[in-house]
C-alpha cells in the first residue's frame, strides 16, 4: 500500500495504519540522522521524534505538493538542526562518539582474524564521521542523504529544496570539505605521533 | 586550461558527465599542475571513504516506543483552514471597512487614527498570511496570498480615490 494511502486512512482515524510507515522508513531516517549528529543514540532519538512530529502534524501534509518521504526527511532534517543548535549552545563533552568506543572495547571475534584490518576500518570510519560534523549543515545533510541513505542527486533536490545543480556542487564541496579537514586530522596525529616519541627519547635521556 | 577552469568542471569530470574532449583536457592540465593532480586524487579517496561508511541499524523496539507514543497523540485531523477561506476572510474585512468608511462610523479623517488602523490591517493581513502558509506548508501559496492582499490593497486605494485631495489635511492631523 503506498504511503499517501497509509497517510489517508491514518486521516480518517485509524492510526494503527502509522505503523507500516515506521517500519518501511525508520532504517532509512535513521542512518540519514546518523551521518548528521554525533552517535547513534542521537540518531535513534532524533528518528522517533521525527517520526512522532510527523504523525501530530499529519493534518497539515499536502500529498499534491510531496511525497510523504520527502516531507519525512524534511522533518528529520529540522529535528537534527533544532539538536545540533542546541549542542552548539552546550559545552562540547571531549568524548566523541563514546557509543562507538563502547563498541570497540566489546571483544570482537572478528577482529582477531586480522586485528590491523578491522582496527584501520573502525579508526577511519570515526576519523569520517568526525570530519563529517566539521562540514556546515547543507554539505552534510547533502553528503548525508547521498551516502549513509543512498538518495539520487534529484530526491535530495527536492528534499533540501534546491535545484539539481545545487545538489551537485552541495556534494562536491562538501567532499572537498572532507577531504581538508581529513588532510588536518592526519597531520594533528602525525605531529602527536612525533612529539610523542620526542618525550620518550627525553625519558630515556 | 588553468586550474581555475579546471576546478570549475571537477565535480563534472569526476561524475563522468564531461565529454570525452573536455575530460581529455582536464588530464591534460593535470598532468602539468600537480596541485590539481593532489586535489583529485583528494577527491577520490574521499568519494571511496564516503561509499566505505557503515550505516546503522534502528534500535530494538524503535517502533513500540513510537507507536506508544502517538497512541497518547490525539488522532490527526485534515487541515481545514483552506486558502478560499483566506481570501473570504480579506475580502470580509475590507468589505467591514470600507462599508464603516462609507457609513461615516470610522473617523478616516483623523490621520494618526487612519494610519494606525491601516498599520495594523496590514501586520494583521501579513500575520495571517505567514500563519496560514506555515500551518500548511504551503510555500508557494504564502506568495499567492500575499499577492492577493495587495491586489486587494490596489482596489481599495482606487475605491478610496475621492479622499485624496484631503490627505493632506489628515496628515497634518487637521479635519478636513
Amino acid at each position: 500500500m503506498p504511503d499517501e494511502t497509509l497517510v489517508a486512512l491514518i486521516l480518517q482515524g485509524d492510526s494503527g495504519a502509522f505503523a507500516p510507515l515506521v517500519e518501511r522508513h525508520k532504517r532509512g531516517i535513521v542512518n540519514f540522522l546518523y551521518g548528521t549528529v554525533r552517535s547513534t543514540e542521537d540518531a535513534n532519538d532524533l528518528a522517533q521524534e521525527t517520526f512522532i512530529r510527523a504523525y501530530s502534524h499529519l493534518g497539515t501534509f499536502n500529498p499534491q505538493l510531496a511525497k510523504f518521504s520527502t516531507w519525512l526527511y524534511q522533518i528529520a532534517r529540522n529535528a537534527a538542526r533544532t539538536h545540533l543548535g542546541k549542542e552548539r549552545r552546550r559545552p562540547q563533552s571531549e568524548e566523541l562518539f563514546e557509543d562507538e568506543t563502547l563498541e570497540q572495547r566489546l571483544p570482537d571475534t572478528r577482529r582477531e582474524a586480522s586485528p590491523d584490518a578491522m582496527i584501520l576500518a573502525d579508526e577511519e570510519q570515526r576519523a569520517v564521521r568526525a570530519a563529517l560534523l566539521s562540514v556546515p549543515e547543507r554539505m552534510r545533510t547533502a553528503l548525508s542523504l547521498r551516502y549513509y541513505r543512498h538518495m539520487e542527486y534529484q530526491e535530495i533536490a527536492d528534499t533540501m529544496n534546491v535545484s539539481l545543480g545545487n545538489v551537485k556542487t552541495l556534494i562536491h564541496r562538501g567532499k572537498a570539505a572532507l577531504a581538508r579537514a581529513l588532510g588536518r586530522e592526519r597531520g594533528a596525529r602525525e605531529r602527536s605521533t612525533t612529539q610523542e616519541v620526542g618525550g620518550r627519547e627525553l625519558l630515556c635521556l | 586550461m588553468n586550474c581555475s577552469a579546471c576546478e570549475a568542471r571537477l565535480a563534472a569530470y569526476l561524475d563522468g558527465e564531461l565529454s570525452a574532449r573536455d575530460a581529455q583536457a582536464i588530464e591534460a592540465h593535470m598532468n602539468s599542475c600537480a596541485s590539481c593532480r593532489v586535489l583529485v586524487n583528494d577527491l577520490r579517496a574521499v568519494e571511496i571513504k564516503l561509499q566505505g561508511l557503515r550505516g546503522v541499524e534502528p534500535r530494538p523496539g524503535f517502533d513500540v516506543a513510537v507507536m506508544a507514543a502517538i497512541a497518547a497523540l490525539p488522532v490527526p485531523k485534515p487541515a481545514r483552514l483552506r486558502l478560499r477561506w483566506f481570501v473570504a476572510y480579506v475580502a470580509a474585512a475590507w468589505a467591514v471597512l470600507i462599508t464603516l468608511t462609507v457609513a461615516r462610523v470610522i473617523d478616516w479623517q483623523h490621520a494618526f487614527a487612519a494610519v494606525a488602523i491601516e498599520l495594523g490591517k496590514v501586520a494583521a493581513a501579513g500575520s495571517t498570511v505567514l500563519g496560514v502558509g506555515l500551518r500548511l506548508h504551503l510555500t508557494t501559496f504564502v506568495g499567492a496570498g500575499i499577492g492577493i492582499e495587495m491586489l486587494v490593497l490596489l482596489v481599495g486605494a482606487f475605491a478610496l480615490r475621492r479622499f485624496y485631495p484631503q490627505m493632506r489635511g489628515w496628515f497634518a492631523g487637521a479635519p478636513a
